[in-house]
């Protein structure tokens, strides 16, 4: 049985965002429950409270695409991520991403925004969602605030949200013409495994095939998700040939720091990077082929 | 100490209601309160699937739901795959061909293939091996898994 624990159940934000502020460390954010009660079952977390938000109002919101780009609530599950029909048409890195969270049965109930605000360094949306320039709404007692992607995670499990702070929605860019993505996650089996690395690369060609808007972010390659910024500076402005797309791997390689686990030594990491920088360019270029003008 | 709850739950088609305290998970509620004992508990942390049951049609490890949290909620267990007195197509073709020895991931299993075979009626190989990801079984195997839940999607589609 789980320890005792008091239930929150908020149904507006200011309410919620008021009592987590006034019970601070106390109190732990709860959507899907995958990341939180696996914690609590093992007696590694005993909060005093939860607050489980998915009964907040104005958190209820469906995902919305305009001409500002795609909106994802945060409460949108792995699963229905993956089947907003512009994740699949634009988006291919985070389709990938979330795909290979867990299991079916942790997709249909993990969130998207729990898998940001859990922090992990293997996060399977974390890299997809670094790579596409996403940008995270904020709430708290002084209202909404937006953060970049890239300067949310502190560290393993740190990120710069404040007591009292919930991510409300990711937003992601417009898409751009002649753009591919994929995200490549490397893993013994299939489901329910961490990442033992994870390379997303995002490629926007120019009229003239050069590599035009290049990321590539790494996942458990790093305490945080992170963008290999030499390989990107040294493929933009290049053809997207084998040769380039494997100095860019050696590159993205080199700006690693990953750490020697059980799971696997940081030496098979980095060589893993090599491999797998080329391997999802090639896939994102792939990709890009079918969608010349968008 | 922690405080409970009124809930009111569907369970196999049947209204239940009950009061839980909020620390319970759905799993313990349907095999405790409710004394369904179909689902069971594996790991108790959401790797092995063997509480696997549909929460308004989406397969989810009960073992990582509060009770709490299935109030208003409808929820199908293997006792409720039966339908008129009948087994389940899939339960026939598990039976037929052997998909099962000991039978500790099985009721999970059929709930993950049933959730499978509502989106995909016809399955292919790499989807039927994506639907049932999250269920692990230590002895029969997959293989023959996998051989029923494609059998069953035939027999359903031939009905």
């Amino acid at each position: 049985m789980l320890m005792p624990f008091e239930l929150l159940s908020p149904t507006g934000l200011d309410e919620a965002v008021r009592k987590l502020a006034e019970l601070g460390d106390a109190c732990k954010v709860m959507a899907g429950g995958t990341d939180v009660l696996v914690s609590m079952h093992g007696g590694n977390l005993r909060p005093d409270y939860i607050m489980d938000i998915k009964g907040i109002r104005e958190l209820q919101e469906p995902p919305s695409f305009d001409s500002s780009g795609l909106r994802i609530p945060a409460l949108a599950t792995h699963d229905e991520v993956e089947h907003i029909p512009e994740v699949g048409q634009f988006y291919t890195a985070l389709r990938d991403g979330v795909s290979r969270v867990g299991s079916v049965q942790t997709r249909t109930r993990g969130t998207i925004g729990g898998n940001i605000c859990n922090a992990v360094p293997s996060g399977e949306s974390l890299g997809p969602l670094l790579a596409l320039d996403a940008t995270l709404t904020i709430y708290g007692m002084e209202g909404p605030r937006t953060v970049a992607f890239g300067d949310f995670f502190l560290g393993a499990k740190r990120t710069v949200l404040k007591t009292g702070e919930l991510v409300t929605a990711i937003q992601l860019p417009p898409p751009i013409p002649r753009f591919g993505s994929a995200y490549t996650k490397f893993v013994r089996r299939r489901a329910m495994d961490l990442a033992l690395l994870g390379v997303t690369v995002c490629i926007g060609l120019e009229a003239d095939g050069t590599c035009g808007h290049v990321r590539i972010a790494l996942t458990t390659a790093a305490a945080t998700v992170i963008r290999a910024r030499e390989a990107e500076a040294y493929l933009a402005g290049k053809r997207p040939e084998a040769a380039a797309l494997a100095e860019a791997g050696r590159l993205a390689s080199g700006e690693a720091s990953p750490r020697s686990s059980w799971r696997a030594p940081a030496e098979y990491r980095h060589a893993l990077i090599e491999t797998l920088v080329p391997r999802t360019a090639e896939k994102a270029l792939e990709r890009l082929k079918g969608r010349e003008t968008i | 100490m922690s405080s409970e709850r009124r809930i009111t739950v569907t369970v196999n088609g049947e209204v239940y209601e009950r009061t839980v305290a909020v620390n319970r998970t759905l799993l313990e509620f349907l095999r405790d309160y409710l004394f369904l004992t179909g689902a069971k508990e594996g790991c108790n942390e959401g790797e092995c699937g063997a509480c696997t049951v549909l929460i308004d049609g989406k397969p989810m490890n009960s073992c990582l739901v509060l009770a709490v949290e299935a109030d208003r909620k409808s929820i199908l267990t293997v006792e409720g795959l039966r339908q008129n007195g009948k087994l389940h197509p899939l339960q026939e073709a598990f039976a037929e061909l052997g998909a099962v020895q000991c039978g500790y991931c099985i009721p999970g299993t059929l709930l993950s293939a049933a959730a499978l075979l509502e989106r995909y009626p016809e399955p292919t190989d790499e989807q039927i091996r994506r639907g049932i990801e999250g269920n692990i079984c230590r002895c029969a195997g997959y293989a023959r898994i996998a051989d029923s839940i494609k059998a069953a999607a035939k027999a359903m589609q031939a009905k």
